[in-house]
């Protein structure tokens, strides 16, 4: 076990330093320019679109299992809407996302694909000021997922509500140090979730939620970033739950994203999750994941 | 019509309302960063709110124009570009 924790890690290292600088811009230019984003997730809210995508090797503590992980959406194109709104900001997209990973046998496996769409409406009440820039940000989500493991369809429907504000301690407020580098954000988030059985819609949950998402940029230059810290914290409430019967749950995960590069479009990284992981129908996990991280 | 210079001011004026960072810097340090890049590393959320502060200092010159936020959005806009999109919607 310990020769495979090594051998995981320098494959993951050399892949990574292999993309020179020059390759990651070409890479990541032609992601732009075909207006595709990859992310871990566009569940709809801002802390997922934060994270990048990962292609992991795992230790699952709970389960008692190591195995591969892919977690990655892909959202092509933002279409805006109402573009002469002075008070608000509307768009939507389509969306395609595959969780899996490898672990046969195990309480924790997980291979699904979901298509969706995603909304999100800003509202800023007084654009003209310059002194008092907040205002709330709302995402809602829509997924038809497919489980390959538990053999189920599922239609979930999400909406979160978040605030931003440009004044310090604001959620969405950029902390930076003396010399302007940017350091630290964070959004809190509630919303509510709907999942149903697409073959039996009387089979369904309904939760309330409390999201809270931070990251820390602690090792930064003016140009580059090579260092990133993520928290977030999942909590949810059972409005109804035919579905799941799980009850009340909670997840909480941590990473720690190395970018040899300084450019937060490929790098590796450490993630720890403890709780019921909402990618795999609320299977109660304890995973330490480490893999390769893609934003673009 | 105001000139190039005037839009430049007030364009400066709105990024840094949004990212702390004083114009000065921005202009001397910052002007060919791009708005998502770091030290600026402005997010999704920060671009949509900022990009209503453009459209609405926009209409008032120009009322019939407007700025898309996907063009505000987009990876690679630099400070200097967004003052060139946005000059480009008050010719």
């Amino acid at each position: 076990m310990k020769n495979k924790y090594f051998i995981g890690c320098c494959f993951i290292m050399c892949s990574t330093q292999a993309l020179s600088q020059a390759k990651q811009n070409k890479i990541a230019k032609w992601f732009t320019d075909h207006n595709i984003s990859i992310r871990k997730s566009f569940t709809g809210s801002s802390k997922d679109e934060g994270k990048p995508a990962v292609f992991f090797w795992n230790k699952d503590f709970q389960n008692k299992t190591s195995y591969t992980t892919i977690d990655v959406g892909l959202k092509v194109a933002q279409i805006p809407f109402f573009n002469n709104s002075k008070h608000f900001i509307v768009t939507g997209f389509p969306k395609f996302e595959w969780h899996k990973d490898g672990a046969k046998g195990s309480t924790g496996a997980k291979n699904s694909i979901s298509a969706g769409a995603n909304m999100e409406v800003l509202y800023f009440k007084d654009p003209a000021s310059l002194t008092n820039i907040q205002g709330p940000a709302l995402t809602a989500s829509y997924n038809y997922k497919n489980d390959y493991i538990k053999k189920v369809n599922t239609n979930e429907v999400n909406a979160y509500l978040s605030y931003f504000g440009e004044k310090a301690g604001m959620p969405g407020h950029s902390i930076r140090n003396k010399t302007d580098v940017y350091r630290f954000r964070y959004y809190p988030y509630i919303g509510f979730e709907s999942y149903s059985k697409a073959t039996e819609g009387s089979q369904n949950s309904q939760f309330w939620v409390a999201r809270f998402f931070a990251e820390y940029f602690p090792i930064s230059t003016k140009e580059k970033q090579f260092l990133q810290f993520t928290f977030d914290y999942s909590y949810r409430g059972v409005i109804h739950d035919k579905l799941y019967k799980m009850g009340t749950m909670n997840v909480v995960s941590a990473g720690i994203n190395i970018y040899p590069n300084g450019t937060p479009n490929f790098g590796f990284g450490i993630d720890y999750q403890k709780g019921y992981d909402p990618a795999n129908s609320f299977v109660k996990t304890d995973k330490f994941d480490v893999g390769i991280k893609v934003k673009l | 019509m105001p000139t190039k210079n005037e839009v430049q001011l007030h364009v400066l004026n709105i990024v840094h309302a949004f990212t702390g960072i004083i114009v000065t810097d921005l202009l001397n340090k910052f002007f060919t960063t791009a708005l998502k890049d770091p030290p600026l590393s402005m997010d999704d959320t920060g671009l949509g709110f900022m990009t209503l502060s453009l459209r609405g200092y926009i209409k008032n010159e120009r009322p019939e124009k407007t700025i898309i936020v996907t063009e505000v959005r987009k990876p690679g806009l630099t400070v200097s570009g967004l003052v060139d999109l946005v000059f480009s919607k008050l010719k």
